[in-house]
């Protein structure tokens, strides 16, 4: 049976820059994150303190911010707990990677199981550890982290490019919407 | 009504309200928990309502729309609802002192208290700093709704077809018998 039009895909709006762009995008505020994280320390050693002041208020909303929790930095706690910071370490660097992992333009996202199995070790850490089994560390909630991170980013560039086709979708059919009349 | 506006306003009004409400909202420094709760709730309630496969662009609209619907909600209730918090918890703080600590000790930990209470200031002077930090959470709630969104999307979307899955391969006889026909005639 054919496709009813309304599903028409312009074929214009499958290619270009497009997912270069998303991607970029998403890999600059990535990085934003990353560094605002380990910028809140430096600052506050370097006698900024309402710069510093802002940057760990960023992560505040976010983040229980326990100093015992977290990596240290000349002598300040980062910005984030160390499972944080591991999560934020680890969706940057599968940002980052992504390109060589997967086409840009890729739309369609991996199979939920994957999802399952990268936050599976996140939730043990966590539950083992509330449970008084496990005696988490630094390094077991960063690296658990960061391994979620990586992965998540693996479901957010396609979405985020599938978001912006659907944008560009929605403006070509306003416009023909236009034209028509 | 557009159809992603009804899962939004829920997804929306659930992670505003738990954002705002003292002592819930803790949940939040779990990576923003209530506000991925409510974009993944958005992205179901729409997966379920739609009759076509959703794509994971439509999910973090969703989720898109219910962080904008909740982060609204979240600075009316929830700024001003932290402040009077605040205080709250400042008297209560004070009293569990006193009852917990020797005469004195209790007394030197409220002046301290007091002292710094005073520096910050009544309601209105703790407002606009209040709004400031509460703008920054606005904006990481629609953040992480977006996320939350996507993940609900990936996880929850079952059916074959979205606008954003792999094309199926092309049937065994596509494009004709292998070799054309040309010549087949004469």
């Amino acid at each position: 049976m054919p496709a009813p039009i309304s599903n028409y895909v312009p074929q214009l709006a499958a290619g270009g820059r497009r997912p270069a762009w998303v991607w970029a995008a998403v890999s600059a505020g990535a990085l934003f994150i990353l560094a605002v994280m380990f910028a809140a320390p430096l600052l506050a050693a370097g006698g900024y303190v309402f710069s510093a002041r802002a940057a760990y208020a960023f992560f505040g909303a976010v983040c229980h911010q326990m100093p015992e929790r977290s990596f240290h930095l000349l002598g300040h706690p980062l910005a984030a707990c160390a499972r944080c910071a591991g999560l934020y370490a680890g969706f940057a660097a599968g940002v980052l990677l992504y390109p060589l992992a997967r086409p840009l333009g890729a739309r369609h996202v991996p199979a939920r199981g994957w999802l399952f199995a990268a936050a599976a070790p996140t939730a043990l850490d966590f539950s083992l550890g509330l449970l008084g089994v496990w005696e988490n560390t630094h390094l077991s909630r960063s690296l658990t982290g960061a391994l979620l991170g990586a992965v998540a980013a693996l479901y957010v560039v396609p979405g985020l490019v599938d978001l912006s086709y659907a944008a560009r979708l929605r403006a070509f059919r306003v416009g023909a919407h236009a034209s028509e009349q | 009504m557009n159809d992603k506006m009804k899962p939004a306003i829920i997804g929306g009004v659930v992670l505003g309200v738990l954002s705002a409400i003292p002592f819930v909202n803790m949940v939040n420094m779990c990576c923003c928990a209530w506000a991925i709760v409510g974009g993944v709730l958005a992205a179901n309630m729409y997966i379920k309502n739609s009759t076509s496969p959703v794509s994971t662009g439509d999910g973090a609209q969703v989720g898109a729309i219910a962080g904008v619907i909740g982060a609204v909600i979240y600075l009316i209730l929830g700024v001003p609802l932290g402040i009077v918090a605040g205080q709250a918890m400042f008297s209560s703080m004070t009293g569990m002192f006193e009852r917990m600590m020797p005469p004195e000790q209790a007394a030197e930990v409220r002046r301290q208290m007091e002292m710094q209470q005073a520096a910050q200031g009544g309601f209105i002077d703790q407002l606009p700093q209040a709004l400031m930090f509460g703008l920054i959470g606005a904006i990481l709630l629609v953040v992480f709704a977006t996320v939350g969104g996507l993940i609900g999307t990936a996880i929850f979307e079952k059916r074959k077809g979205a606008a954003g899955a792999p094309p199926p391969p092309p049937p065994p006889n596509f494009g004709g018998p292998a070799g054309g026909t040309y010549g087949a005639g004469s």
